[in-house]
């Protein structure tokens, strides 16, 4: 049976920047409270970040998970469902359940879609067979399985050519599977190969140098342009294909970690919020709508155009929130994002480089150090200090 | 009489038209209530122009205001501060939202079990607290159950001399003194 609400704000998507937007809504303007709606299906709330290290075996995924209810902001109704029908031209969204829900502001933020089927005959083997991938909660403690099972012949790292999140994160996971090789003993019976969709191993110049040394120090070999198209897990076994020339290449692994190919929520790319990649279509630097003056996007669905990061929604939330309260009032919106992301690029079980960088690839680095430099003290920062800001500042609306 | 009656005559003439005739009885139905409003109204009005003619009450109340004022002894000096606040404000708005951001966070992370034991696990991989509180207590234990009362010999002295432990703390303390004479 169908039934309606009405929200002040409405925000689809209770991530990283759902929670933050309507968080740091009320902190600035208390009068927001009980007006404020968030729907999502999900029931919990992951720390990503730390994907790398559950996969790596140096952290627990039970200690990078809460409730979203224990999340939600005093005065932010959470509602489980899904959006599946935008209407902007009435200011309403249809969900999963049959409710039509109204709203006077509409926020977007519904992450990406996990395209895992998008592989032939991957669902069939993965977790087993040696075949892994560090984004989902549901296949992460497979990795740090399949790195224990290996013992020599190839180890694969493969990377999409669609966007995906953390666009380091393909790497991290591998110079963590060299280094615990390296410790095992068993590194020269391995051979580790990074297999890419990009042309290039990282986006940024000023980090590339330094991201190619280490790759040639690790003796890791390299193909780029190369899509995963297929796996058989019985012959373990990778199928993937050259973009460019469009030719097959099929390779024997004893490890493939996949970073599967990512596309914006079904949801989204059938709404005509988006753009004609099918991501939502915002201003890039206010984060309102290109046609609709009460939507707003942020994250990973939005069609910004820098590397889709948490680091990177830490910066455009109180940018949206900021525009969001200059609109309710009529004002001209003064908040301006500028591409900020952010990559702790993990190098090894205590070392990280910390890319960061804006719109245009354009270095833009906080500390007054050299940050290409792999270090102990940004290892320490993100293991120990991120974690801590993300739950206890950014989803509390107060960094 | 000449001069109004044709008013009176079109007044007349419109009271006989349908929506006219519908207005009154309405009117006349909703009387009672319209009459219980306007009392309401009018002892309102009663009250404010009762309070405002009486003196007694008026001084009462604007002698009270003038002791809080006074109890206050704002002079000069304070409007001059006040005003220069309030100049201020654009810049310290920002800086004590800034304040309030940190000690929220701060609150919550004291009050967030889940991160103060990330804390201190972090901070156990860097200075291992844990491990040195085993060692302690362990050796603690074994110092009381082995505390007998003989004298520790030379030879003694020189098999301790050649544990790992005591010559690596040995080579550090060579290196310390190296150094501090380097420097002197």
């Amino acid at each position: 049976m169908s039934h309606s609400s009405h929200a002040k704000v409405l925000i689809v998507g209770s991530g990283t920047a759902g929670v933050s937007v309507a968080a740091s809504l009320i902190r600035k303007d208390s009068s927001l409270k009980d007006n404020i709606m968030i729907v999502d299906p999900s029931e919990k709330h992951y720390y990503q970040p730390f994907f790398t290290l559950v996969g790596a075996g140096d952290s627990k995924l039970e200690d990078n998970v809460r409730s979203q209810e224990s999340l939600m902001p005093e005065g932010v109704k959470f509602i489980k469902d899904a959006v599946t029908v935008f209407n902007p031209e009435e200011n309403t969204v249809e969900t999963k359940s049959g409710t039509v829900m109204a709203y006077d502001y509409l926020v977007v933020a519904a992450g990406i879609q996990l395209d895992f089927d998008k592989i032939e005959g991957l669902e069939e083997t993965m977790g087993k067979n040696g075949v892994c991938s560090n984004y989902s909660a549901n296949t992460v403690e497979s990795t740090w399985e399949a790195m224990q099972n290996v013992r020599d012949g190839r180890a694969i790292f493969t990377q999409p050519s669609t966007p995906i999140k953390c666009a380091g994160a393909p790497q991290k996971i591998m110079y963590l599977a060299d280094e615990n090789f390296r410790n095992s003993g068993i590194r020269n019976n391995v051979t580790i190969e990074f297999t890419s969709g990009m042309p290039a191993l990282f986006p940024v110049k000023r980090y590339y140098p330094v991201l190619k040394d280490l790759i040639k120090e690790k003796n890791i070999e390299e193909s780029y342009n190369m899509d995963l198209i297929k796996v058989d897990g019985d012959k373990q076994e990778a199928t993937f294909k050259n973009s460019e020339s469009g030719e097959t290449v099929v390779r024997e692994f004893s490890m493939l970690h996949i970073t599967p190919p990512m596309s914006p929520p079904t949801f989204i790319k059938e709404s005509t919020l988006v753009d004609e990649a099918g991501w939502v279509s915002v201003d890039m630097h206010t984060l309102r709508h290109t046609k609709y003056n009460n939507i707003f996007s942020a994250g990973d669905c939005s069609n910004l155009p820098t590397a889709k990061t948490g680091a990177g929604i830490r910066k455009q939330v109180p940018v949206l929130v900021e525009n969001l309260l200059a609109t309710m009032k009529n004002k001209p919106l003064t908040g301006s994002y500028d591409g900020y992301a952010s990559c702790p690029l993990v190098v090894g079980y205590d070392k990280v480089i910390l890319a960061e960088f804006v719109y245009g690839f354009e270095p833009k680095e906080t500390f007054p150090i050299d940050q290409r430099v792999a270090r102990k003290s940004m290892f320490f920062m993100k293991k120990n200090i991120l974690p801590m800001m993300y739950w206890n500042g950014m989803l509390k609306g107060t960094m | 009489m000449t001069d109004t009656s044709p008013e009176i005559n079109n007044i007349l003439k419109s009271l006989e038209q349908k929506e006219q005739v519908e207005s009154l009885a309405y009117l006349v139905e909703k009387l009672p209530d319209l009459v219980d409003k306007m009392k309401i109204v009018e002892d309102k009005a009663d009250f404010l122009v009762s309070s405002l003619t009486d003196q007694q009450s008026l001084s009462v109340l604007a002698e009270e205001t003038e002791n809080k004022i006074k109890d206050l002894q704002i002079d000069e000096t304070h409007f001059d501060a006040i005003l220069k606040m309030t100049h201020m404000l654009p810049r310290l708005v920002p800086m004590m939202e800034q304040m309030d951001n940190i000690a929220a966070f701060v609150e919550d992370v004291a009050s967030d079990e889940k991160t103060i034991a990330m804390l201190i696990d972090g901070v156990n991989d860097i200075v291992p607290i844990k491990e040195g509180t085993e060692i302690l207590e362990e050796t603690n234990s074994h110092f009381k159950a082995n505390n007998n009362q003989s004298d520790i010999s030379v030879f003694g002295l020189m098999k301790m001399l050649k544990d790992p432990v005591v010559q690596d703390g040995l080579k550090y303390t060579k290196s310390l003194l190296h150094v501090i004479n380097k420097h002197r």
